[in-house]
């Protein structure tokens, strides 16, 4: 915790849903009575249109994109976060550490540097994992857009062969390396399978408890 | 010899430090030359240059809105894309590979914004160390009557605007690289660097560096 403030992360893999649920979340804790705002990786000023251009390239090394996320989050971090958790708000933060993290772990990156490099930010209060099946994910995404994309097949020549397998298997992984960092205090799993009203619902349940002892109305 | 063993698997990488105005990509640029003309396999790699991440860096850099560590990672991010894909398939293929500057850029730099040295050096521990690297030593005076000479003006970083270390950009210049070399003094003398004092003629400086590539390149073949 940083600040007067408290930082909840809801972090997830692709199609899980963690959008829909910050936004929920915003509007109930705002209706709470508590001054909350919410940031998203890949949301610093100079940094979101070049790093989605980026993440579509192939001829960029994974270990300097991870390092590029890093340095959007060191922005995001310097520009809006610490300043809402010094004037005592809660931010709302769709993607922290735990995403670049496990995506550079699931590309081959030693997840200890990974994690070291973002050990400059500090933890948040409460992190809610968004888990839920792969297949029901896919179905999310393509309710969406049109085309699957090779970054969350995990890329590679294989993409071209057969990319919903390609997409699956990545996915499980991705969810496998999430699930492992739930600790259940901290950090905390938030089956994600059920409609967007229920799971917001659940994910507001847990935030208010994370909140109890601060200010606002309902959730104090 | 753990240098020579690893010598004869793969490529030599040497490093030129220093700062801005110290005269290390002019000598670079020779020793490159004269290491070709040898019949070597040469390669040079520049800092801040590849071509997926520098533009993004040149952006950046003009909005002048990144914080000590958004600068730090964008540049390591510059220097991750440039080792893996650049650098590193070249060592592996025995081609020699000249850095003009290499992670000691980032030890001095990056510290001299205020950020802890052990979190640079792990930011950058996924590279091997250099087999040789000379620092280019010049007072920040000297840098700074160098770079007025080639262009108008500093750039907003290179003078530590970003530090408020003072309005006037020349002061600030002095000040910023004054603590840049100071790191540059410790990494070096931690590290092994080669000192080359960059007020003394080119080509005394250019023998220096020919003679110690030479040693290095007789122990590596020996």
């Amino acid at each position: 915790m940083s600040g007067t403030g408290r930082l909840i992360v809801v972090e997830g893999a692709d199609g899980v849903g963690r959008t829909s649920v910050v936004h929920r979340l915003r509007t109930a804790l705002a209706q709470d009575g508590h001054p909350v705002s919410s940031v998203r990786l890949r949301g610093s000023r100079g940094m979101r249109v070049p790093l989605r251009d980026l993440q579509r390239r192939a001829d960029i090394s994974e270990r300097a994109l991870f390092l590029l996320y890093a340095a959007d989050l060191a922005d995001i971090w310097h520009q809006e976060i610490a300043p809402s958790l010094a004037s005592g708000g809660v931010v709302l933060c769709d993607r922290y550490t735990l995403t670049p993290v496990v995506r550079a772990e699931a590309r081959g990156i030693d997840a200890t540097w990974a994690a070291g490099v973002l050990a400059f930010l500090p933890p948040p209060d409460l992190t809610l994992v968004l888990e839920a099946d792969a297949r029901l994910r896919l179905l999310r995404m393509l309710e969406r857009r049109r085309f699957l994309t090779p970054r969350e097949s995990g890329l590679g020549a294989t993409f071209r062969r057969d990319p919903q397998a390609m997409l699956i298997r990545y996915q499980h992984q991705l969810d496998a390396l999430f699930h492992r960092r739930v600790d259940g205090q901290a950090i905390k799993a938030l089956d994600a399978s059920a409609d967007r009203d229920r799971v917001a619902a659940a994910a507001l349940a847990l935030v208010r408890q994370a909140l109890q002892g601060i200010g606002g109305g309902e959730g104090s | 010899m753990a240098r020579r063993r690893r010598a004869r698997e793969s490529g030599l990488l040497i490093a030129v430090e220093g700062l801005d105005g110290s005269g290390k990509s002019t000598q670079i640029g020779l020793l490159l030359r004269h290491l070709q003309r040898q019949g070597l396999a040469v390669h040079r790699s520049n800092w801040n240059s590849s071509p997926a991440v520098h533009p993004l860096i040149r952006e950046l850099k003009a909005g002048r809105q990144l914080s000590p560590h958004g600068f730090a990672l964008v540049h390591a991010a510059d220097f991750a894309d440039r080792y893996e894909r650049e650098i590193l398939p070249r060592l592996r293929l025995g081609v020699h590979v000249l850095c003009d500057r290499y992670t000691g850029t980032a030890l001095a730099r990056d510290g001299a914004r205020g950020l802890p040295r052990e979190w640079i050096a792990e930011l950058y521990g996924f590279a091997r160390p250099a087999d040789l690297t000379f620092y280019f030593r010049v007072p920040p005076e000297v840098a700074a009557a160098r770079i007025l000479r080639g262009r108008p003006a500093f750039s907003h970083y290179e003078a530590g605007l970003d530090l408020d270390l003072g309005a006037d950009p020349y002061e600030s210049f002095v000040r910023f690289q004054s603590r840049v070399a100071a790191h540059y003094a410790a990494i070096a003398e931690g590290h092994g660097y080669v000192v080359i004092d960059a007020t003394l003629p080119m080509r005394s400086q250019q023998r220096m560096l020919r003679q110690a590539v030479q040693r290095l390149l007789g122990e590596a073949s020996g």
